[in-house]
């Protein structure tokens, strides 16, 4: 297995340091702005949770990874049978399934990775480079989040990828499928809050699960939402498996 | 060249047949929303929510990624594919085959830009008490066309420079982060105006009315300035193509 899961890395990780690097750097610019930019002149009562909240959590930063997790999907064999090293893969003397398990492994943790580390980062450095503090339990919450919908995304651009042959096609599925699933959940999140686990970004960004006592710190409440994340996982699950029925039954 | 231009619609139909009926899904769902009954106070007014969601919300977002990835392909793209040899034995000069895929996708993304402008004072007269003012549409048009030519002039670089083709897609795909990051540090707000994003929807800037949510005036130097930009970036691509072994 260890020599898949090093093929696996090295055709993916590229886009993975590439969207490391932007993470990282957002997260250094976010820190330097907490120590000369904190509390914006603007709204000068705003709470550093609520800042860490605005910047790394929510707004457009669901969408955001649920892209770049899209992404981190793609390849494997028909982006092969594009290059014409299908076959050679396909000699190995290993399985199709374990083929896309090792790609699946390789992806699920640069997700794990991506999802965590920016946060964390912030948690940690924040007291010593910004006079100001974040709970890195909070951190670590809101990273659980984002990498429950991330894996599920990891698992659609894995499915696209077995699905679509031309690369370009896979990677224009990838953008969409983010605005495309908003437009469709839209209309099925009500006034009640029924299905709001299923709208990614109010998910990901915590909305339905913020601390209503102390409203202003955008601080998760004692509720975290284990049974949705453990669903998110299932479908995840059941998605892969998908891909893998796919790949089992292509010829190349 | 018709079958230039032919060959360069086959190979970007797919993107952008894939990125405008989500555009236009993104477009009617937000014209055709009940204002009043969002759970935000003060309830924003038609414009208001309309900036929001779509000049400066989901539909811009989804507008920059599709502009990024029309850019892509070409003839690295092809190298690896198999068929860079083919396209390279056609008698034609590089730099045509290069133009021709430019300005497919420049059209595509002006095309895509529409979208907004002919949906959403057509669906808000259907929908709303009353219709999204049809100058902004038009003044938002100019802005998204202008700013689109340069995102897709970015991944269209993006192609010729880099051989790997999820790593050009990559690079496409983090320059608005890191663009956004940039301009956003603490330090280089000065460069807020160089934002594309900002550029898009005026955010933070002079010819927006930021109550209203309105632009003031069509900022005809900024649209020149980015126009010029994206069209540099361009050539240096052709030129890159034709230096390429």
């Amino acid at each position: 297995m260890s020599p898949l899961i090093r093929k696996a890395w090295w055709e993916s990780r590229i886009r993975f340091l590439l969207c490391a690097a932007v993470l990282a750097g957002g997260a250094a610019e976010f820190l330097v702005r907490s120590r000369t930019g904190f509390p914006p002149v603007e709204v000068p009562a705003l709470k550093y949770s609520a800042f860490v909240w605005g910047n790394l959590i929510g707004n457009h930063q669901p969408i955001v990874f649920a892209m770049i997790s899209l992404v981190l999907g793609l390849g494997g064999l028909q982006r092969e049978r594009a290059a014409g090293t299908a076959a050679y893969t396909l000699m190995l003397p290993v399985t199709r399934g374990a083929l896309i398990s090792a790609r699946a492994l390789v992806g699920i943790a640069q997700v794990v990775v991506l999802a965590t580390a920016p946060l964390v980062a912030v948690a940690l450095l924040a007291p010593v480079l910004a006079n100001h503090s974040y709970p890195i339990g909070q951190a670590a919450h809101f990273a659980l989040l984002y990498m429950a919908w991330g894996v599920v995304f990891f698992a659609v651009g894995l499915l696209w990828s077995t699905l679509l042959s031309g690369t370009l096609s896979a990677l224009a599925a990838c953008v969409v499928t983010p605005f495309i699933y908003l437009i469709l959940i839209a209309s099925h999140v009500d006034e009640r809050g029924r299905w709001v686990d299923a709208n990614f970004a109010t998910f990901m960004s915590g909305m339905a699960y913020l601390d209503r006592v102390h409203s202003g710190t955008s601080l998760l409440g004692p509720v975290f939402p284990w049974i949705p994340c453990a669903m998110l996982l299932a479908v995840a699950a059941v998605v892969f498996m998908l891909a893998v029925w796919r790949t089992k039954r292509q010829d190349f | 060249m018709a079958a230039l231009y032919w060959k360069a619609w086959r190979e970007s139909r797919g993107r952008f047949l894939t990125a405008l009926p989500v555009m236009m899904a993104a477009c009617v769902v937000s014209a055709r929303s009940d204002v009043s009954r969002l759970m935000i106070f003060p309830p924003p007014t038609l414009e208001q929510y309309i900036w929001n969601s779509v000049y400066d919300g989901a539909a811009r977002l989804l507008f920059v990624l599709a502009a990024l990835t029309l850019g892509l392909g070409g003839v690295r793209a092809e190298r690896i594919s198999g068929s860079e040899a083919f396209t390279l034995s056609l008698p034609v000069m590089r730099h045509q085959l290069v133009l021709t895929r430019a300005i497919t996708g420049a059209a595509q993304v002006v095309v895509l830009a529409m979208v907004p402008l002919v949906i959403i004072p057509a669906v808000t007269a259907r929908y709303q008490d009353h219709v999204y003012p049809a100058v902004q549409a038009w003044r938002f048009f100019g802005l998204f066309a202008a700013a689109g030519f340069a995102w897709f002039a970015i991944g269209f670089f993006s192609s010729v420079i880099f051989s790997g083709e999820y790593t050009a897609a990559a690079v496409s795909l983090v320059t608005p982060l890191a663009i956004a990051g940039v301009t956003s540090a603490p330090g280089l707000q000065g460069l807020r105006p160089l934002n594309l994003f900002n550029i898009m929807s005026g955010a933070d800037l002079s010819y927006l009315d930021a109550r209203r949510r309105l632009l003031i005036a069509m900022p005809w130097e900024t649209v020149v300035a980015v126009m010029a930009l994206a069209t540099v970036l361009l050539w240096a691509a052709v030129r890159a193509v034709e230096a390429d072994g």
